[in-house]
């Protein structure tokens, strides 16, 4: 009894770790000021409609959404191809590079990544730091393995070569193949890395703060320096952005659902 | 409708394939006629698969000819072959329904709509599985799963029909059943099959020849009917069926002499040392008092019941021999007793090579 009591209690406490800061945002957000005291104080909507209203604010989000939705895009493009080359080639070699690969933003800290595009990619008269093409590049690179991964064990799990044998034995084309049965076999990889990978490129914030101008800042960098201006206004837009991941959050997992429910719609 | 040709012959020519420097197979001739159905059976790694893959075209012979019919296609990718291929592990395609899984080799060789649905519907008919045309693979059980993937195979008319183990993943009972109905559509549709497996019993019930495959090399190719009664070595002896061996001599003279007996043989062999084949259901009992050549004293130890046998292990002379007895009423034997067996000369056979270290398993 006393251990049950010993274990929820900690459940709770880490739950409060993890909400409390979310719930003091929100409440934050709402706040007219905060300032010497523990809860804020005043009632207001003044932080939202400077949210909305301020064109910096919104191109800031508009453009983590551009990154990051490009990001999820590449991520596929280069991704797909990848594992399939992999997966088909059956080279025990090219998949220990693979696993390498995998490790390697989890190796190099995002700082020294910025620190090196700034370096490689500014020269007198030409530079790519400040643009956005630049961050996308750097997210997708730093974002690519969360893709892999998920892609790789979904290729795996339904025996690819197997499958494309059978296709070849049908006498399909490539094309019909890839369209047909590759892509809509690989969909719930695809969706879960395509989840992770736009959270990570939204909320990433050492790259983006090294990488872009002030043309082509990030909502996060806004937020960072809101937040010693102006803390109700910085509570507001963390609450937006809380609010859109987790929206895309729940499409994906709604969209998912509705997807693997078509092909495990059990009825034996 | 009908593609050029239904079904057409399959004919290796001195095929070799090497990986590294191990030859999986070698010197591989055999040709399988129009129609014929053939299972190639071996212990695992013998070399059957890879010889199924390169007329599948997945791999490419590094020696030899591989024909389809006439036509040599050695160069022609598996997409252009047109031969079917039934896995073990059904390889149906998990996004689709059982109805576009058959449809879609249909759809992507662009016949009309009328003629992929008429033929889809067939082919479903023809599988028993018509009535969950609209199910998908994951909501059925193995047995089904591999009855669409068989009415996929044969959708798009292919040349020729090829099986991988396809039983080897399905409970015995299901096993059983499914292999009188790939039998009974083969005959229905007159096309070529070859037919994989390591299940010679299975082989044997349903091929109308059966290659014997061992190390990379064909041991021996017949009826079943001949690999059962006329086995060509001690391994296929072995593989074939259960059977008693015994290392014995030829006299060279009619007789093969056996730890003190001389049996008398159908046909004289050549004088040296051999092995005397003895299916256990040719061996019987001998009535009481008659004394031939061809018979044994024995002592019975053990027994296991079969069913519709009962399978008697006798010792003679401290060497095992098996004996199988019909199940009918009076018959049957106790542990301990002594027996008198004997055997008819026709029914043994003798096997020469002794040379060759004798397989696992051998009596």
């Amino acid at each position: 009894m006393l251990k049950r009591s010993f274990f929820s209690s900690l459940i709770i406490l880490y739950f409060a770790f993890v909400l409390a800061p979310l719930f003091l945002m929100l409440l934050g957000s709402f706040g007219e000021k905060w300032f010497g005291t523990l809860l804020p104080t005043g009632f207001t909507l003044d932080w939202y409609s400077q949210l909305f209203g301020k064109a910096m604010y919104v191109r800031a989000m508009l453009m983590s959404l551009w990154v990051a939705a490009l990001t999820v895009l590449f991520n596929a493009l280069v991704s797909i191809p990848a594992v399939y080359a992999i997966h088909v080639s059956g080279s025990r070699k090219l998949r220990t590079v693979f696993d390498f690969c995998m490790l390697l933003p989890i190796a190099i800290p995002p700082v020294v990544m910025g620190l090196g595009l700034i370096q490689a990619f500014n020269w007198s008269g030409f530079s790519l730091v400040g643009r956005w093409q630049l961050l996308l590049g750097a997210h997708v690179v730093y974002t690519l393995p969360f893709m892999m991964r998920p892609l790789m064990s979904n290729i795996e799990m339904i025996r690819w070569s197997l499958l494309e044998e059978a296709c070849l034995s049908l006498g399909v084309s490539f094309g019909t193949m890839v369209r047909r049965v590759l892509v809509p076999n690989l969909l719930p990889g695809l969706l879960s890395g395509a989840l992770m990978t736009f959270a990570m490129s939204l909320g990433e914030f050492q790259l983006a703060v090294m990488v872009t101008g002030s043309a082509t800042q990030t909502f996060p960098v806004v937020l960072y320096q809101a937040f010693y201006v102006n803390t109700g206004f910085a509570c507001a837009a963390t609450t937006l952005l809380v609010l859109v991941s987790l929206m895309a959050l729940t499409g994906i997992v709604l969209f998912g659902r509705s997807f693997s429910s078509s092909i495990s719609d059990i009825n034996l | 409708m009908m593609g050029p040709e239904r079904s057409v012959g399959v004919a290796l020519e001195g095929i070799g394939k090497r990986y590294g420097s191990a030859w999986a197979v070698r010197d591989i001739s055999l040709s399988v006629g129009a129609g014929e159905f053939l299972s190639i059976v071996g212990p695992s790694g013998c070399g059957k698969t890879t010889l199924l893959r390169l007329v599948a075209g997945f791999v490419r012979p590094d020696e030899g000819t591989v024909r389809l019919g006439e036509q040599p296609v050695n160069d022609v990718p598996v997409r252009e072959r047109r031969v079917g291929l039934v896995f073990q592990n059904y390889a149906l395609f998990p996004n689709m329904t059982l109805y576009e899984n058959v449809a879609f080799g249909l759809k992507a060789q662009n016949r009309s709509a009328t003629e992929v649905r008429r033929r889809t519907s067939d082919l479903l008919e023809m599988v028993g599985m018509a009535d969950r045309a609209q199910s998908y693979p994951r909501q059925l059980s193995g047995g089904q799963q591999q009855r669409i993937a068989l009415a996929r195979a044969l959708a798009v008319e292919p040349r020729v029909l090829l099986l991988d183990e396809p039983l080897s993943a399905l409970d015995a009972k299901v096993r059983n059943s499914l292999r009188f109905e790939i039998k009974r559509i083969q005959r229905d549709s007159g096309i070529t099959m070859i037919y994989v497996t390591h299940d010679q019993e299975e082989a044997l019930s349903i091929s109308d020849r059966v290659a014997l495959m061992r190390k990379g090399a064909l041991e021996q190719v017949g009826t079943p009917i001949e690999l059962y009664s006329d086995p060509c070595s001690l391994f296929a002896a072995d593989f074939i069926g259960v059977s008693n061996l015994l290392k014995g001599e030829s006299d060279g003279e009619g007789g093969f002499l056996w730890k003190g007996h001389r049996f008398i043989l159908e046909t004289p062999v050549e004088r040296g040392p051999a092995s005397l084949m003895i299916r256990p259901e040719r061996l019987f009992l001998a009535p009481e008092g008659v004394a031939g050549a061809n018979v044994i004293e024995a002592l019975v130890q053990g027994r296991v019941f079969l069913g519709p046998i009962t399978r008697f292990s006798c010792n003679v002379e401290g060497e095992p021999l098996l004996l199988d007895l019909l199940n009918v009423a009076g018959a049957g034997l106790k542990v301990g007793e002594r027996v008198r067996l004997h055997f008819e000369p026709s029914d043994s056979c003798v096997l020469q090579d002794l040379k060759e270290t004798v397989p696992e398993g051998v009596n």
